[in-house]
């Protein structure tokens, strides 16, 4: 596999210009890097393969706490599991991660839904301090199938 | 692709007649938690729908200190119209001169005096403002295809909501790529152990 892609996606109350003084330290953003398939001899176009994933939420934690995922099959619903805080032995769930999920769920999900226009990621969490999480749901980025540039 | 069709679909057992809004918010300069309500919802029963569409493009407007607004602009990423005194008065009209960033719209004020509101609109609603840009001053606007919704009471379109009622609106919709959709409305009820509001998408055509 080959990265050839990279996006990067935050939520709407992401702060560009730094973070916060206190908690919430700022929002959240997704790191998405597409993988395709290996380049062949004769060349052919490379097949979207997978997408890594990187959550890194940054409500309670100034340098952010990362938690991360790969999406390999399309309209599968990912759990975005709750990192491990290694700070303490043994490690625990790393209560700094604020995301969990909407409508009940326990965890936040992240899906990709292959189109013909390309695969979009699609998102379903909540976030944020307890006395104010924000829900969001939809389509934030998109990757093409197969990359032509053999 | 320059429009999204939404259809707004209440499935909630709301029983107290509640107003649903749907803002969006201006990236690209920090105006602390202030929005203007783009679409109010009003008396969509349940299982009424209220369908609308979402423009991806936006119109820009000023107004100057004589209450005089110029007629809107269709604005494209990286655009900038200047504010200028003319031989027939104030009017707002393209610049040369490009904006700073190629992803966002920059309305100046070129006047030799007087302050002017710059007004950004969607569907002919107003989405966002900054007012009293002195001579010189800039506005300087960024959307993302991301929506704002929640349910309020006593608010109207076009009008300033400040960061009250804002902090009480935590739905964002992610609109990228997507061509229509539904958003479905649940929870809410009478009484207190009643689920808060919930906003789902369905039906989506990307």
């Amino acid at each position: 596999m080959e990265n050839i892609e990279e996006s990067t996606w935050y939520t709407g109350d992401w702060r560009p210009d730094g973070n916060n003084p206190q908690a919430p330290y700022n929002g959240l953003k997704i790191v998405a890097t597409a993988n395709y398939s290996e380049k062949t001899n004769p060349p052919t176009a490379r097949k979207l393969v997978s997408v890594d994933l990187e959550v890194v939420d940054y409500t309670y934690n100034p340098n952010g706490v990362s938690s991360s995922l790969q999406l390999t099959k399309s309209a599968v619903w990912y759990a975005i599991p709750i990192p491990p805080d290694t700070t303490v032995s043994p490690p625990e769930p790393n209560m700094q991660f604020t995301v969990v999920g909407v409508g009940g769920n326990l965890l936040g999900h992240i899906r990709l839904d292959d189109t013909p226009r390309g695969s979009f990621v699609n998102i379903q969490f909540s976030y944020g301090p307890t006395s104010r999480k924000r829900e969001e749901i939809g389509y934030i980025m998109r990757f093409p199938n197969q990359d032509d540039t053999i | 692709m320059d429009r999204i069709r939404l259809n707004f679909i209440n499935r909630s057992n709301d029983t107290n007649n509640s107003s649903v809004v749907i803002f969006q918010q201006n990236v690209a300069e920090d105006f602390g938690e202030l929005a203007i309500a783009w679409k109010v919802i009003e008396n969509c029963g349940r299982l009424d729908n209220h369908p609308f569409v979402f423009p991806l493009l936006f119109s820009v407007s000023a107004s100057d200190s004589y209450g005089n607004y110029t007629p809107l602009l269709t604005a494209y990423d990286g655009q900038a119209f200047d504010m200028i005194k003319s031989t027939s008065g104030d009017i707002l009209q393209l610049s040369s001169t490009p904006a700073t960033s190629p992803t966002e719209v920059e309305v100046r004020n070129q006047l030799i005096q007087g302050a002017i509101n710059a007004n950004c609109y969607k569907d002919g609603k107003l989405l966002a403002t900054k007012t009293r840009l002195a001579p010189g001053q800039k506005a300087v606007f960024e959307f993302q295809p991301r929506i704002y919704i929640g349910v309020v009471s006593q608010i109207r379109e076009g009008e300033v909501m400040n960061s009250a009622i804002i902090s009480q609106i935590n739905s964002e919709i992610n609109l990228f790529g997507i061509i229509s959709a539904d958003i479905v409305m649940t929870g809410g009820g009478p009484g207190k152990s009643s689920p808060a509001f919930s906003f789902t998408l369905e039906n989506i055509n990307k």
